[in-house]
């Protein structure tokens, strides 16, 4: 799972959740994978991510590196900056670890590099 | 929301099956073939868009200059898939869909919507996509149609047959003998049986009698003296019975009767167990895919003209904008509006 991916899941499905993100990330095994940089993609791809969730979620698992808490004006134009988003949306990949619900604190394992996100008829 | 025994039997445990008889990760990675529809929806996407993609088995579509998110219920499935970048998994029900809100840049549900066995669970798929998409976001959603150029089903709600020995192994599909005047799909069609899918609703107000007494409300049609044929062959093996199939299979396969041997002999001395069992049937199954003479039924709620529309019409905030029939599926292109409550009337 990408923290691309990441940023789009949500466990607004489980019953008594209202928006149930950004779902907490915890990591076991991660890699990274070779991946071209992409200038186009990443400033395709940036206005639909929440870059809170970006950056709080990067910071949990010790990879926020140069990025800052906040994107700057000038972000499309700054190609360090660019290349670092690339890394962490597409180049680190999590193979083990789980994601945790903000609001009810149900945990979704994540295995082989995919989330498991399925629930019990009587959680939803 | 109630997980119905039909879809759980007929639709999720058959594909886990399947997936066990793919091979995915020695295939070739040659491209897959893409209806041409689905080529031009995804090309015609911006740069950079997100796309849902539900009930997406083993993720063949790909966006350049953008990300897809592959949605499957089958774990099995899924873990078999190579991971070659393009394409992220999430497993997750199509019902519950696990995304934000308004997120998406466009969805795909193709060959999907036809499993869920009652309308208000198919209306509910549909919501839930109309839910992840942003407003201007476009939806593609493919149906297998009742109405087929190739045969007659018996029934808008039916079990279809998939032959294993006409899947494809190892990325290429087996000779198939066609008869005079009938092609595969017509017999495919031809072998499907009707079955009756009774109105769920009720469930909404729960009774302790619904769950146990909805096997006998899923019956068959045409021939109500005849039980419903599992989603896949099953044994109840006694020592005898499982050596004369050995010698079946050993006359078949010399090699394969040995391999199947060698699990079994441990198992019978503990017969007694009822773990057994289950270790036999499932070789057994397996011995007998690989002579691919074993059938999976899936089921299937095949669309009468018009239906997909209407339903996809139901959700307020998605707009048809086109409908096609094309071999023998209903595609609808759709449109997600903005919210209807946030619209003011003038």
């Amino acid at each position: 799972m990408k923290l691309l991916t990441h940023n789009f899941l949500s466990s607004r499905f489980l019953k008594n959740v209202a928006t149930g993100y950004p779902l907490l990330l915890r990591v076991n095994e991660k890699e990274l994978r070779e991946v071209e940089f992409d200038q186009d993609f990443v400033q395709n791809i940036m206005p639909k991510v929440d870059y809170n969730c970006l950056v709080s979620t990067l910071m949990a698992i010790g990879e926020q590196g140069a990025l800052p808490n906040e994107l700057p004006e000038n972000w499309r134009e700054n190609e360090e900056l660019l290349k670092e988003l690339h890394r962490v949306l597409v180049k680190i990949e999590v193979i083990v670890g789980e994601l945790e619900c903000p609001e009810s604190g149900r945990v979704f394992p994540i295995k082989d590099g995919i989330p498991n996100m399925l629930c019990q008829e009587d959680e939803c | 929301m109630n997980m119905l025994r039909v879809e759980e039997e007929y639709v999720q445990q058959v594909y886990s099956r399947l997936a066990a008889y793919s091979n995915t990760k020695e295939a070739k990675p040659t491209s897959p073939r893409v209806w041409p529809r689905i080529r031009q929806f995804l090309e015609e996407l911006n740069k950079g868009s997100v796309v849902v993609d539900i009930g997406c088995g083993e993720g063949k579509y790909r966006i350049p200059g953008g990300v897809i998110l592959g949605v499957d219920t089958c774990a099995d499935l899924l873990v078999k898939v190579p991971r070659n970048g393009g394409v992220d998994y999430i497993l997750a029900d199509g019902l519950e869909l696990p995304f934000r809100r308004a997120s998406a840049d466009a969805a795909l549900c193709v060959s999907v919507l036809h499993h869920f066995s009652t309308e208000l669970r198919r209306r509910d798929a549909m919501q839930q996509l109309a839910n992840v998409l942003r407003p201007g976001g476009k939806a593609l959603v493919y149906v297998w149609a009742f109405e087929q150029p190739n045969g007659t089903f018996p029934s808008q709600d039916v079990l279809v047959p998939w032959n294993l020995h006409e899947t494809a192994l190892n990325g290429r599909l087996p000779k198939v003998k066609f008869h005079k005047e009938s092609t595969k799909e017509q017999r495919i069609i031809q072998s499907s049986i009707a079955v009756e899918i009774v109105n769920d609703e009720a469930a909404s107000c729960p009774s302790p009698s619904w769950f146990s007494s909805f096997v006998e409300r899923f019956r068959l049609l045409r021939k109500p003296s005849l039980d419903l044929p599992p989603a896949a062959p099953s044994f109840n093996p006694t020592p005898r019975s499982s050596s004369t199939i050995l010698t079946g299979i050993r006359k078949w396969s010399p090699m394969l009767g040995k391999r199947l041997a060698s699990l079994l002999i441990p198992v019978e001395e503990q017969l007694a167990d009822e773990m057994t069992q289950d270790i036999m049937q499932t070789a057994l199954q397996e011995a007998l895919a690989t002579l691919r003479k074993v059938t999976f039924y899936r089921f299937y709620h095949v669309f009468k003209k018009g239906e997909l529309e209407a339903l996809i019409s139901s959700i307020p905030q998605l707009k048809v904008l086109s409908s096609q029939f094309e071999h023998g599926n209903w595609c609808i292109l759709a449109e997600k509006v903005p919210d209807a409550s946030k619209l003011r009337v003038i």
